[in-house]
Formats: structure tokens, C-alpha cells, sequence
């Protein structure tokens, strides 16, 4: 009974933390439309005055899109953390392990950037949807990415790819590069334990090449639906 | 500069992006009026007519979704645009459902925009043209001359 009131919790502690994001990410994007309407109103009446001063209209012009191009970008960020935020809405759902991988990867790239650490992502296409938990998928992947993370030194590379076969996804994630980085051994932490606990839950495989073998992966086995 | 003539209604309740876009809708010719609540807009279409309505989903009072639906219930022939912070499909189908004209992500590239505000107003000038058509057709028919 307290084992169900404590996941109960943790699922709407979840799901509280998903709706403050997707509404907190909303908030940010009508600021963003704000920003480029002012901006956009800057070229408008850029373009209808009439000046000789050609050098300083070229360097407005040259700000305005620099404010565009950064619109953009942060509006590509706000659009992937409010569909991550969204994941956490539902425990069961149809999804696209490809959408939920180029989401998640966006948001974790700064942090393995920060690490001088390269994502190399290699999706197949066609890969049809899954009916799992979609929070729990880019929870399990985020682990793995902090684990490899934690694990490499600087200038490595994480290869995340996405196959299928016999309609069996594969999402597998591995190093190459340097090799003699890869612990021996788990983490000291308990993260393989929590890690196969979540793959359980989700009714999923969850395999790793022994350590130092080359390349080094932990692969993912999702049953497609 | 593309320029079109036009009325428009803007629904949003952040009145400063009113304020802009609306600017910036004016400076390429249209008429441009504002509502900041689902029901100042459906007070405002009862009393003008627009060419196109476009109306931010997310909303206090009644929402976009809301004010779509009455506005459709009181004037079926309105052409209404729906512009969003975030287009879930979901929003973007019950949108489409309930007669949306389109379905636009904040922010908005003008150009596009300016396009389903021209595609919307063609669309209203081409159902008021049959409208008038069919109403003289009645009149030739009621009428022995």
C-alpha cells in the first residue's frame, strides 16, 4: 500500500514538474514572438525609410537578423523542452523512439559540450512508434549519456543510433574513443542497479558490452508494437 | 514590401505582442483591430465584420479553442486563423475540427502569416459572392418578371 502511495507521488510529482515546464516554456515563446515582431517591425520600417547613410542601414539590417537567427534558435529550445516537458503527461503512450532521442539530445548536448564531449547521432529511418512509458525512455537514456559521460575524458565521442530488425528496435549507445577510459568496472554508485530496475519496468532489454571491449556499448532492446 | 488590404481582428491577451503585430500588419496595409479576451473578440465580430480572425489559443477566460467554437456558432462563415505558443497536434486537430482556417506556431514568420490572412480573405470574398448569387437567384425565382 505505501510502496503504491510512494509511486503515486513520484508520478505526480512528475507530471507537476512537466505542466510548471510546459507552461514556463509557453511564457517563453510568447516573449520570443514579442522579440520578433519588435525586431521584424524594425526591418518593416528599415525598408519604407528613406536614407543615404548606406553603411548604417546595412549594419541594422545586419543586427536584425542576427536577433532572427537567434529567435530561432531559442524557439527550436523552447519547442524541445515543452515536448519534453509533455512526456512526463502520460505514463503510457504511442511515441517514436527516434522523436524522443533528437528531443532529449538537444537538451544534453551543452551538458557533454561542457564535457569537450561529441554526440554522434545515427537514427534509421522508418522506424515504426512504440507503446511505452515515453519519460522513463529519455530517463533511461539521459543515465546512460551521464554514466558515458562521467566515465570518458575529454574529446571522446558517444555514438547514439537507432536500428530495427525483425521488429525489434535497437537504440544503442557506444564509445570508441579512448578506449582505456572506460571504467573496469560499474559505477561505485548504484546507477547499473537503478538503470536495470527502469529497463524491468518497462519491459525492455537492456545489455552492455563487457568493459574495455572495443566499442564499448549499452544497447537498448524495444519490442516494436 | 508586400501589401495587402484587409481587416483583421487579433485575439491575444499579451498586449504588447498586440500591440506590435498589429503594428507591423498595418504597415503592410491591413486594417488591424484587438481583443485581449475570447470575449471582448466575440463582441467585436458581432459588431464589424473581418476578414480574418486570428486568435491565440492559450487564453484566461474562455480559450482559443472556446472562442473558435462560438465564434463558428454565431457566424459560420468567419475565417479563422489559430496562432499558438506551442502546436500540439492534438490542439492543431480539434482546431482544424471545429473549422479552423489554419493552425500557426508563435513566432510567426510574417510572410506566412500574410499569405492565410490573403488566402482567408479570398475565401470569405468568394463564399459572400456565392452568397449574393444565390440570393438574386431566389429573388429571380420568387419574382414572376
Amino acid at each position: 500500500m505505501r510502496m503504491k502511495l510512494e509511486n503515486t507521488l513520484r508520478d505526480r510529482q512528475l507530471a507537476s514538474v512537466g505542466k510548471l515546464l510546459a507552461g514556463y516554456t509557453h511564457e517563453l515563446k510568447n516573449h520570443l514572438a514579442i522579440i520578433n515582431e519588435s525586431s521584424g517591425l524594425m526591418a518593416d520600417l528599415l525598408g519604407m525609410t528613406e536614407s543615404e547613410d548606406e553603411q548604417t542601414r546595412v549594419r541594422f539590417k545586419k543586427i536584425i537578423n542576427t536577433i532572427g537567427e537567434r529567435i530561432r534558435e531559442a524557439n527550436g529550445m523552447a519547442n524541445h523542452l515543452n515536448s519534453f516537458a509533455h512526456r512526463m503527461d502520460t505514463s503510457l503512450s504511442s511515441f517514436n523512439v527516434n522523436d524522443l532521442l533528437i528531443e532529449e539530445l538537444a537538451l544534453i548536448d551543452r551538458v557533454a559540450r561542457l564535457k569537450n564531449i561529441r554526440l554522434k547521432v545515427n537514427l534509421q529511418d522508418n522506424i515504426p512508434p512504440i507503446t511505452n512509458n515515453p519519460s522513463l525512455f529519455q530517463f533511461i537514456i539521459f543515465m546512460i549519456i551521464q554514466e558515458l559521460t562521467n566515465s570518458l575524458a575529454a574529446g571522446s565521442v558517444i555514438e547514439i543510433s537507432s536500428h530495427i530488425n525483425d521488429q525489434i528496435i535497437r537504440v544503442c549507445l557506444s564509445s570508441t574513443e579512448p578506449l582505456d577510459t572506460i571504467p573496469e568496472s560499474p559505477e561505485p554508485d548504484n546507477s547499473d542497479e537503478v538503470l536495470q530496475f527502469v529497463a524491468a519496468k518497462m519491459n525492455i532489454g537492456l545489455n552492455r558490452t563487457p568493459p574495455g571491449s572495443d566499442p564499448y556499448q549499452i544497447i537498448l532492446t524495444l519490442p516494436s508494437t | 514590401m508586400n501589401t495587402i488590404e484587409g481587416k483583421v481582428l487579433l485575439v491575444d491577451d499579451e498586449e504588447k505582442f498586440l500591440e506590435v503585430l498589429s503594428e507591423r500588419l498595418e504597415t503592410h496595409g491591413l486594417k488591424v483591430s484587438t481583443a485581449t479576451s475570447g470575449e471582448d473578440a466575440l463582441d467585436r465580430a458581432e459588431d464589424q465584420n473581418f476578414d480574418a480572425i486570428i486568435v491565440d489559443l492559450a487564453m484566461p477566460g474562455i480559450d482559443g479553442i472556446e472562442t473558435l467554437r462560438r465564434l463558428k456558432e454565431k457566424n459560420g462563415d468567419l475565417e479563422i486563423i489559430i496562432l499558438t505558443g506551442h502546436a500540439s497536434v492534438k490542439k492543431g486537430i480539434d482546431a482544424m475540427k471545429l473549422g479552423a482556417e489554419d493552425f500557426l506556431e508563435k513566432p510567426v514568420d510574417l510572410s506566412v502569416l500574410l499569405d492565410k490572412i490573403n488566402e482567408a480573405k479570398h475565401k470569405r470574398m468568394l463564399i459572400m459572392e456565392k452568397k449574393s448569387l444565390d440570393k438574386v437567384k431566389k429573388i429571380l425565382k420568387t419574382k414572376a418578371w
